[in-house]
């Protein structure tokens, strides 16, 4: 079997799990009261009624005021800018390439197996397949613009963890709370973000792309000099390329498990909560 | 089995939350904000009471015993003894303030949030046994002194001129709601005195509900014991509109909120307009009914947390200060939206009276910071607690409610 199905199988298994802990947390969120419903109403009861709601509001006058909300509450946190501009610059430098990587990861993922003309693996299910340079630009993993990219996106994020633990671990800020699971979370973004520089490093030397390719993605390519000056040959580069990705990619689908269960999940949800209060829920 | 002998619960029931309160228990991004804002936790500076481990720690016991071994492996627990009593205690030491919700950058109607964690203590007998008393005793007496209800215009004794219309004169334009607090406790009896004497001046005609006044269920509805309010409102209601009257007039923002927002909730549209006696002064003084002549001490102003962040009236208190001819006013440091609490709310003094005072003395050391002689409020309860804590931290400010700030003004 070849990586990339073993990469495949092992990511829809945590998909399903990601999939089934969101049918939990709906499942247990649907317990809760819903104005205008008796307490005791059924769980596809309450499920109708808030999509109705929810369809009614999408297509009402405060549609305008929830964008905006997104936008300016949710999306570029106004309040916290006014509040404090170092938090908001650390604060949005996660979020923002936290979800900027993860839409171009999954964009990637759908160009190389829907839309790639030359399929590299297996499983591949090609649905339709499209020559075009911006597909081309997105299945190549060298190309400059991706590259680029994926490490000055990857660059912002340690950017702003490297903040969030200056201010949490050593400014010791007397307002935060530091418990497990904000450790846990730190650590876990700081390992797949550095994690994914190593990986790099190592497929250049691995894949021996040559430096006028490898250039694009500056942090890899100087990273894989320093470790291409250790004894080892092409074979073993391959091998440790092989764990080395796998580790770094079984990091990400364990943040990926963790996250509805953890404090990240607001992530998700403040946006969306900040909107609607701002609407008027 | 009565409820005080009913055995202390440790499972939680999703349907003391909305689904809207669940989702913001997940929105909560735990970076502190609230904290320094917190007037209980600035002075306990005990964790439990911080915003932030409330609704992280209600969150971890609804995964914890929702999700099952889910939940566990990922750290959470469902609610044991102890950790329920640490939670009943930060929830308990809250004065519903509402500031967290002001500076919360998720905008987390906090406020809400806690009442519901309050009603679901109840509802596993995890609150402070003092509210059981309080409970009794407004069932047993209508008010939450526990004097004979009868015995609510005893204010009015040593008025110089009892008026005529104080006790349920019908085809009155005004009634004017006491609350408890003025209707049953000395020292700030001298709040309806001034009203009553302002309203004479000004010709309104008036009346109270006299014995037939109830207690607006304000203090069971944020005990989290909401239900218990609703035959108190159902009464009250009543029993204005059997006098006819046009316009509700409360001194207690408490009860201008229950009046204004909840009491509708019950028995639908009122049929007569509410307002807070700030609002009704400034109309007087608008329409020139009162005139004002002067203050001589200098002045701050402390917004009520039910007048202002939950009511959002900050201006009519202001305007009248300003009507005031060479009244010297000055903002404290923390006002409006953001002002700080007295202590007085959240029945933070029946779980914690030393915790309360703490609040109101730093409230009054800002005033004098502020530079002021007199701080004066628009609730009866702001004005119990701020007169209390100066008292006992023998603090020399004068406390006035702004009935009596417009008396004293009108050179009465």
């Amino acid at each position: 079997m070849d990586r990339l199905t073993i990469f495949w199988i092992i990511h829809l298994v945590f998909l399903g799990l990601f999939g089934l802990e969101m049918l939990v947390l709906l499942w247990v969120w649907l317990g809760a009261r819903v104005p205008g419903l008796p307490r005791d109403a059924s769980r596809g009861r309450k499920l109708a009624v808030i999509s109705q709601r929810v369809l009614r509001g999408l297509f009402s006058r405060r549609l305008g005021t929830f964008v905006k909300a997104l936008v300016l509450d949710g999306i570029v946190h106004r309040q916290l800018f006014h509040l404090s501009k170092r938090r908001w610059f650390a604060h949005s430098a996660v979020f923002w390439s936290f979800l900027a990587l993860g839409l171009l990861s999954t964009i990637t993922g759908v160009a190389v197996e829907c839309l790639n003309p030359q399929p590299e693996h297996s499983l591949s299910p090609i649905v339709f397949p499209v020559h075009h340079p911006l597909i081309e630009a997105l299945v190549d993993m060298d190309h400059p613009v991706m590259a680029l990219l994926n490490e000055g996106l990857g660059l912002v994020l340690l950017l702003g963890l490297a903040l969030a633990a200056w201010r949490r671990y050593f400014q010791r800020d007397p307002h935060l709370r530091t418990r497990g699971p904000d450790t846990a979370i730190l650590v876990l973004l700081a390992i797949i973000t550095s994690g994914g520089y190593v990986v790099e490093a190592l497929r250049f030397l691995a894949q021996d792309v040559p430096p006028d390719r490898a250039i694009f993605a500056p942090l890899g390519h100087g990273l894989a000099r320093l470790l291409g000056l250790l004894p080892l040959s092409q074979e073993t580069w391959v091998g440790i390329h092989f764990w080395a990705f796998f580790a770094h990619f079984i990091s990400v689908n364990l943040l990926l498990f963790y996250l509805p269960f953890s404090k990240f999940f607001h992530i998700v949800l403040s946006p969306l909560v900040v909107a609607l209060n701002k609407a008027g829920r | 089995m009565s409820e005080k002998q009913a055995p202390r619960g440790t499972r939680l029931d999703m349907g003391y939350l909305t689904g809207w309160q669940v989702l913001e228990l997940g929105a909560c991004t735990r970076c502190g904000a609230c904290l320094k804002w917190c007037p209980t936790y600035t002075e306990a500076e005990r964790d439990e009471i911080t915003p932030l481990d409330k609704i992280t720690t209600l969150r971890s016991f609804l995964l914890g015993q929702y999700t099952g071994p889910l939940g566990r492996l990922f750290g959470h627990r469902p609610p044991d003894d102890a950790g329920l009593a640490r939670f009943a205690t930060g929830v308990y030491d809250c004065t519903l303030c509402g500031r967290c919700q002001v500076v919360c950058p998720v905008g987390l109607r906090t406020r809400e949030l806690w009442i519901a964690m309050r009603e679901q203590l109840v509802a596993l007998q995890r609150h402070p046994t003092l509210l059981d008393r309080l409970r009794e005793t407004v069932r047993a007496h209508h008010n939450i002194s526990g004097d004979p209800n009868e015995a609510r215009t005893g204010w009015s004794v040593n008025l110089a001129q009892i008026p005529a219309s104080l006790d349920r004169q019908r085809g009155v334009e005004v009634v004017y709601f006491l609350g408890c607090v003025a209707a049953f406790y000395p020292m700030v009896y001298s709040i309806p005195q001034a009203f009553a004497q302002i309203v004479e001046q000004a010709g309104v005609s008036w009346t109270t509900l006299g014995g037939e006044e109830w207690c607006c269920g304000f203090p069971l509805t944020i005990a989290g014991m909401g239900a218990e309010a609703e035959d108190l409102a159902r009464h009250n209601v009543a029993a204005v509109r059997e006098i006819g009257a046009r316009t509700l007039v409360t001194a207690c923002p408490s009860c201008y909120h229950t009046w204004r927002h909840e009491y509708p909730r019950l028995a639908g549209d009122l049929g007569f307009q509410v307002v807070h006696s700030v609002e009704f002064l400034r109309d007087l003084i608008r329409v020139g009914r009162l005139a004002l002549r002067g203050f001589a001490d200098p002045i701050t102003y402390h917004d009520p947390c039910d007048l202002g962040r939950t009511s959002g009236i900050y201006d009519a208190p202001r305007e009248i200060i300003r009507a005031i001819p060479g009244i010297q006013f000055t903002e404290m440091r923390d006002h409006g939206a953001y002002s700080l609490c007295c202590g007085g709310g959240g029945d933070v003094e029946m779980a914690d009276a030393e915790l309360a005072q703490a609040v109101g003395r730093r409230r009054l050391l800002q005033a004098q910071e502020a530079g002021a002689k007199v701080i004066v409020t628009a609730c009866q309860q702001c004005k119990r607690t701020l007169l209390g804590a100066a008292r006992r931290e023998k603090i020399r400010i004068r406390t006035l409610d702004m009935s009596e700030l417009v008396l004293e003004a009108m050179g009465s």
